[in-house]
């Protein structure tokens, strides 16, 4: 069920600055590195930037200045139609409020990207998000509608979804925020070993305990700047104040 | 019965113009009209075309004391030309070929849209307005060659007649 | 080349083949914009989700497709029920004046006042030798609302091919009763002058009895009643069309110094040639006017089909303007569904994803729309039908065919493509405000 994919590229961030429409400075990054293979927890106070950060690293929002390159390619230098490929090629993405199609299925929302994938890759996704839901714990996947399912498992359905198409990348916001313990530990031994062992890269925004310590590393975000790095593998040049 | 009535109303407009023509001095006649013996023929025109079927109409009208029997026509522009008479048959009106076509002393035929016409068929030329063509007229007493003026596609009657004096 | 290929084909094939070509822009479009994508389940989810709005839609447009597909055919079926209705009614001999007046009075049995063919005139026409039946038509009467009529039992018998029940009349105070007259053998009436609409009733003190029935025509003959001419002219107190010594047989021949005058006379020669040279004689003799009932309503319905082209116009401005009006609703209801279409484009949905959902969305809602109104428009139709024949006795029926179709096909195509509008307009939605709203 392996779906043909690219190697996983390192993060590179330098000099990133990204404002509001309205001018506000929401972002200031100097350095981010981030190695492939490497699980990132991302920390700070609510409003700090958190979720812009992953959304950046994303592309989702565009970067004012600085670089933002996985690998070769440079986001900020990229249009929109080519980073919203990088995201269908080698992001999964998590999101803070699951958001999911309340009027589709389990199974349709865990497979979504099936429906604007290349057709030969479609069986697969779909194969593989039936197989997550049932590895993370979700009965009768076609229930008509998601939105009778608990917050938990419509948080997991959010992750099978964004791990359906087997990215390179996941990004996740707050994956655990509403899931009991129990569930939530299943859910960081699945992600993190899947960064380990599948060599993919992990970054999480997260105020769980248990996430920030089964990271590789945690960065913690303060008004849209790093204000720490907990990093093992730092970049020696890297001039966070720890 | 409101929308006979309506288009009754609608038509009234074209009936005037009919009206005008009846009463219609020919003064300005030249190659419009063709004299065979005491029959009179004026006013003939076909509509603009592209070739194929072209309907051709005129005015015939018998001075004389006897009948004279309008047996048909032809053309060099046509394979063949009939002589023919509209009739509606199920709802659809149609044109079906006459063998022959009396005209009493004294009478006048008209030879209209929706009545009696000329139908050439197998027209090579495409019929342009202001072009003019030949057609010869069969009666049972003889033949008349007479030019017959192409109007606009879309009319119902010569341009001599009517509204333009 | 194409021509002769084209002309040979059958007029189904052609007809087919034109509302093909029509739907081929929604074909091509739908097919370059959804190629590689699969949006079906989110469509279906759409729909479910937004029932009420697309219910809604697809009523608006069901509704202006039924209205104008319905009116559209209805003047067909006109157009075909009144010819029907002259189809019996060869050549009309009247007093000089408005053809289409006397074609109304004589074959539509619409109330007016024609001066009369005078009994000279009509003994001329009744023995022309190309002449195999002429029968006057004396209007004026009614029943009840239902136009009483003189004539001959030669015209009755050229009317409906022979009776359905009883007899012929054979004296002057019997008569025969059109399919739709609600009398049967036996009824007895008395007529009264007019249309009997005017309030005050002016009865003749005569009656008749009914003695035989016709079978329908589908024309407002149907619900006419028929009497011997004579009595026509008897009960208004004019001669009766015979000499003193008549012995009381009825109809021709008729003296004409006796004749009080017809308002309408049938002629019917063998062939249509005859037809035509009657025509040309009566219309140069100054007492008279001949026409032919068929050739005044070609004419018509000419005019008829510049009316219907201003209707199909009308009909599709209409259309269009529903369309614009849902596709406006459209592009509101997208900013609706905007954080779930920003939500596709950050998981790495493309644009044309996006676009080919919206799009979708529209023309399922136009298509279904026109489908249903295509439905409801057979029934407008029947409906609308009855309520003609029943208000004009002239037999309608009306089918929704071909020229309706490519309308509504033509109107799906050109809607379909037009909301490419919103559909571009939606995908090009910025990502981050919808995700975050
Ligand atoms: N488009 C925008 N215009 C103006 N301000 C914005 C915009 N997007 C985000 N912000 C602001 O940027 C700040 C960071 O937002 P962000 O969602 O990244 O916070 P966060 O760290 O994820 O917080 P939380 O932990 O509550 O999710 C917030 O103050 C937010 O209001
Ligand atoms: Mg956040």
């Amino acid at each position: 069920m392996k779906l043909p994919s690219v190697p996983v590229p390192d993060l590179y961030v330098k000099d990133l600055t990204l404002r509001s429409p309205e001018g506000r400075c929401l972002l200031s990054i100097d350095h981010l590195h981030v190695a492939a293979g490497e699980s990132l927890a991302i920390k700070g106070p609510s409003g700090a930037g958190k979720s812009t950060l992953l959304f950046a690293i994303a592309g989702i929002i565009p970067v004012s200045s600085g670089t933002l390159a996985w690998g070769d390619a440079d986001l900020a230098q990229m249009s929109d139609n080519a980073r919203t490929q990088f995201r269908r090629d080698s992001l999964g993405i998590i999101f803070q409020d699951h958001l999911l199609f309340e009027e589709l299925s389990a199974a349709q929302n865990s497979s979504l990207a099936a429906l604007y994938n290349r057709p030969h890759t479609r069986t697969n996704i779909a194969a593989r998000a039936r197989q997550l839901l049932h590895d993370l714990g979700i009965k009768d996947h076609d229930r008509p509608y998601v939105d009778s399912y608990s917050g938990g498992e419509r948080q997991r359905i959010a992750v099978a979804r964004a791990l359906a198409a087997d990215p390179q990348v996941i990004l996740a916001d707050e994956p655990t925020a509403s899931l009991d313990r129990e569930t939530a530990d299943r859910l960081i031994a699945d992600l993190t070993r899947r960064a380990k062992h599948d060599g993919r890269t992990l970054i999480c925004v997260s105020h769980d305990q248990a996430l920030l310590a089964a990271a590789d590393r945690v960065i913690t975000i303060q008004e849209g700047c790093i204000s720490a790095d907990t990093g093992r593998h730092r970049d020696t040049r890297g001039d966070n104040d720890v | 019965m409101r929308i006979a009535y309506l288009a009754a109303f609608l038509l009234s407009t074209t009936a005037v113009y009919a009206d005008d023509h009846k009463h219609e001095e020919h003064a300005e006649q030249g190659s419009h009209l063709a004299e065979l013996g005491e029959v009179h023929l004026l006013h003939a025109w076909a509509p603009a075309s592209e070739g194929g079927d072209v309907l051709v109409f005129m005015e015939i009208e018998n001075e004389g004391h006897e009948t004279v029997t309008l047996l048909g026509a032809h053309a060099h522009i046509a394979a063949k030309v009939e002589l023919v008479g509209f009739e509606l048959k199920d709802g659809h009106g149609h044109y079906e070929p006459l063998p022959k076509l009396p005209i009493a002393a004294g009478a006048h035929m008209t030879l209209a849209p929706n009545g009696v016409a000329f139908q050439l068929s197998g027209v090579s030329e495409h019929l342009h307005q202001g072009d003019e063509f030949a057609l010869h007229i069969e009666f049972a007493a003889g033949e008349i060659e007479m030019m017959v003026q192409v109007e606009a596609a879309g009319a119902t009657q010569h341009s001599h007649a009517g509204h333009n004096h | 080349m194409f021509e002769t290929f084209w002309f040979a084909l059958p007029i189904w094939m052609q007809d087919l083949l034109v509302f093909l070509a029509l739907l081929a822009p929604l074909f091509i479009a739908g097919l370059i914009c959804l190629r590689g994508y699969r949006i079906t389940p989110l469509l279906v989810g759409l729909l479910r989700r937004h029932r009420m709005i697309s219910l809604t839609f697809m009523a608006l447009i069901a509704t202006s497709v039924a209205i104008s597909a319905s009116l559209i055919a209805q003047e067909r079926g006109l157009r075909a029920g009144t010819a029907r209705a002259a189809e019996k009614f060869d050549l009309v001999v009247a007093a000089p004046g408005s053809e289409i007046t006397a074609m109304l009075a004589a074959v539509y049995l619409q109330p007016s006042a024609l001066a009369l063919v005078d009994g000279d005139t009509y003994i001329k026409i009744a023995t022309h030798e190309l002449v195999s039946l002429a029968a006057p038509l004396a209007f004026g009467d009614s029943w009840n609302g239902a136009p009483v009529v003189g004539t001959t039992d030669a015209f009755i018998e050229h009317l409906g091919d022979g009776l359905s029940t009883g007899r012929m009349f054979a004296t002057i105070d019997e008569a025969i009763a059109g399919a739709a007259v609600d009398l049967s053998i036996g009824d007895k009436i008395a007529p009264v002058h007019g249309d009997g609409s005017a309030g005050a009733v002016d009865e003749h003190g005569f009656e008749y009895e009914i003695v035989g029935t016709l079978p329908a025509t589908g024309s407002p003959w149907d619900k006419a009643i028929l009497v011997p001419v004579e009595s026509v002219w008897d009960v208004h107190n004019l001669p009766n069309g015979h000499g003193s010594d008549w012995d009381g047989t009825l109809g021709a021949p008729f003296a004409p110094e006796h004749f009080p005058g017809t308002p309408a006379v049938l002629v019917r020669a063998e062939a249509l040639w005859a037809n035509y040279a009657l025509q040309s004689e009566f219309n140069t003799d100054p007492n008279t006017m001949a026409f032919f009932p068929g050739s005044v309503l070609a004419q018509l319905h000419a005019l008829m089909g510049d009316i219907r082209q201003l209707m199909s116009v009308l009909a599709v401005t209409t259309q269009v303007l529903v369309a614009i009006a849902v596709l406006s609703g459209l592009a509101m209801l997208s900013k609706l569904l905007s954080r779930r279409l920003a939500l596709l484009r950050a998981l790495g949905a493309p644009r044309r994803f996006i676009l080919a959902l919206n799009w979708g969305f529209a023309t399922v809602l136009i298509v279904i729309g026109a489908g249903i109104g295509l439905v409801l428009g057979i029934g407008a139709t029947a409906i609308l039908s009855a309520m003609i024949t029943q208000r004009t006795n002239v037999l309608v029926t009306a089918h929704l065919g071909w020229p309706e179709l490519h309308i509504v096909a033509g109107f799906v195509s050109f809607v379909a493509i037009l909301s490419f509008i919103p559909a571009y307009a939606a995908s090009r939605r910025p990502i981050t405000e919808d995700l975050r709203t």
